[in-house]
């Protein structure tokens, strides 16, 4: 395996063990030795490899800086609430057909702002979880939701399974009042990739006939941009940035 | 390393064997788990450019391979650039994001099946001409990476990959812990106990095969 370098090294009349030898030699390769022994071309070679270095790991750490949001979300979970603060992005005007009432689209639903989630309602875990807090927040939000500020929305991701009667009946487990609390499901099958897809949630089977997901509130501003992802245990904190995304843009749309 | 083959059917069994991991089945199969997504065609891509990077290293020196080869080294001196390179490559696919990201966006995952073989490739090349300290140096944070990504699966609290279970979470780290308890035995083994229990074989000697 050496011999290419080796024979090139002693046509060029060089100590060849000393230079580029890919042999057993251990300190055969160190870069001071190379620039000694071998001259110009070992001299050069130095160069060439201080700056292809340099460069390596100029690029790796943009790379890995660009990867990762500034060394900041090593995880997709939190690159995307991280991008919520940081950038928030307009969701497409998804479809959706209520468990309620009819069809509707984000953009037609009543409430300035939407806290969206994503359950199945066979789920026996996370969206038992979810419903409660769901129920919690209907009574915290209580006068933003009579006031038409909030509104919170349950989307199913099985909607095979999931009819209207189905995803009433969950709400009806969780809250006697279904004031302000929309569920419905995505209108064709097709739909539900594109609704997890527009909220970066990520569905997987758990093994067990149920599924696992990234469960979180979703908030979601009168333009119906992503303003924040938030855990579900975190009520004060789903409370809070609902006001927030209503009242800084109602201000927003007052001094305009 | 590797047992003494001809460069060209070293060149098509790599070739071969990154096929096979490419047919979508296998793809699907091997990242299915995060385990073995991490410790099996992760290594296994790696692998493939190992492999290749040794068979280049066989051709003539006049051959264009050969010459190319030289070219690229005269960038190598040391090994420091390949093995710079092919460890921000190597730490970047074991980050949960990314694993995440190989596993739900074929983009992301043509860009990891080509830039894993390409680390593995630069080792490949770099290896030989690293000096002893250095390659002390990359076997410890080899170990420390293993063990440092290792504990971090295993102790984190919630699921850091979304396309995979907490179970499979928790057994890949116990996985790269062992990994790392095991790098870490052979490559202490020689060094501490003497002569290996056959393996781990000393550098390959001088001039075998190569004689073209």
């Amino acid at each position: 395996m050496a011999i290419d370098s080796r024979t090139m090294e002693s046509a060029r009349g060089l100590v060849a063990n000393r230079t580029r030898s890919n042999g057993p030699d251990l300190d055969s390769g160190d870069g001071a030795s190379l620039s000694i022994a071998a001259g110009r071309h070992g001299r050069r070679d130095a160069w060439c490899t201080a700056i292809a270095t340099t460069l390596a790991f100029a690029a790796g750490l943009a790379i890995a800086h660009a990867v990762t949001d500034g060394f900041e979300a090593y995880t997709l979970e939190s690159a995307r609430r991280l991008q919520a603060l940081r950038a928030p992005a307009s969701v497409p005007d998804l479809a959706l057909v209520l468990a309620d009432d009819g069809r509707t689209r984000l953009s037609g639903m009543p409430g300035r702002v939407l806290l969206v989630d994503f359950v199945y309602t066979r789920c026996p875990t996370y969206c038992v979880a979810l419903g409660s807090v769901y129920a919690r927040l209907q009574r915290r939000l209580a006068p933003e939701i009579a006031a038409g500020e909030v509104r919170l929305v349950s989307v199913t991701f099985d909607p095979a399974r999931d009819g209207p009667a189905e995803l009433r009946a969950y709400r009806a487990r969780h809250s006697a009042d279904p004031a302000g609390w929309d569920l419905g499901r995505p209108a064709r099958a097709g739909d539900v990739e594109r609704w997890l897809a527009a909220f970066g949630v990520v569905v997987i089977p758990d093994g067990l006939g149920g599924y696992a997901h990234n469960a979180a509130v979703h908030v979601l501003g009168p333009d119906r941009k992503l303003v924040a992802i938030l855990d579900t245990q975190d009520i004060d904190g789903i409370a809070k940035a609902a006001r927030r995304a209503a009242g800084r843009q109602a201000v927003h749309v007052a001094a305009r | 390393m590797l047992p003494r083959v001809d460069p060209t059917r070293a060149m098509l069994l790599a070739a071969g064997l990154w096929l096979a991991l490419v047919a979508p089945p296998v793809r699907a199969w091997l990242e299915s788990s995060m385990a073995l997504h991490m410790l099996a065609q992760l290594p296994l891509l790696a692998a493939i450019g190992y492999g290749i990077g040794r068979a280049w290293m066989l051709s003539r020196a006049d051959s264009t391979a050969g010459r190319v080869l030289a070219g690229a080294q005269s960038f190598n001196a040391g090994g420091v650039t390949g093995i710079v390179a092919a460890s921000f490559v190597m730490v970047l696919w074991m980050l949960p994001r990314l694993l995440d990201l190989a596993r739900l966006d074929g983009v992301v995952d043509a860009v990891k099946f080509v830039s894993v073989p390409l680390a593995g490739l630069a080792v490949a090349l770099s290896w030989p001409r690293l000096p002893l300290i250095a390659r002390a140096v990359v076997h410890l944070e080899v170990i420390a990476t293993l063990f440092r990504f290792g504990w971090g699966y295993l102790a984190a609290d919630q699921r850091l990959c979304l396309a995979y279970l907490a179970d499979d979470q928790q057994r890949a780290g116990e996985l790269l812990l062992w990994l790392g308890a095991l790098y870490a035995l052979a490559i202490t083994w020689r060094p501490m106990f003497g002569t290996a229990p056959g393996f781990i074989r000393p550098d390959p000697p001088r001039a075998t095969g190569a004689r073209t």
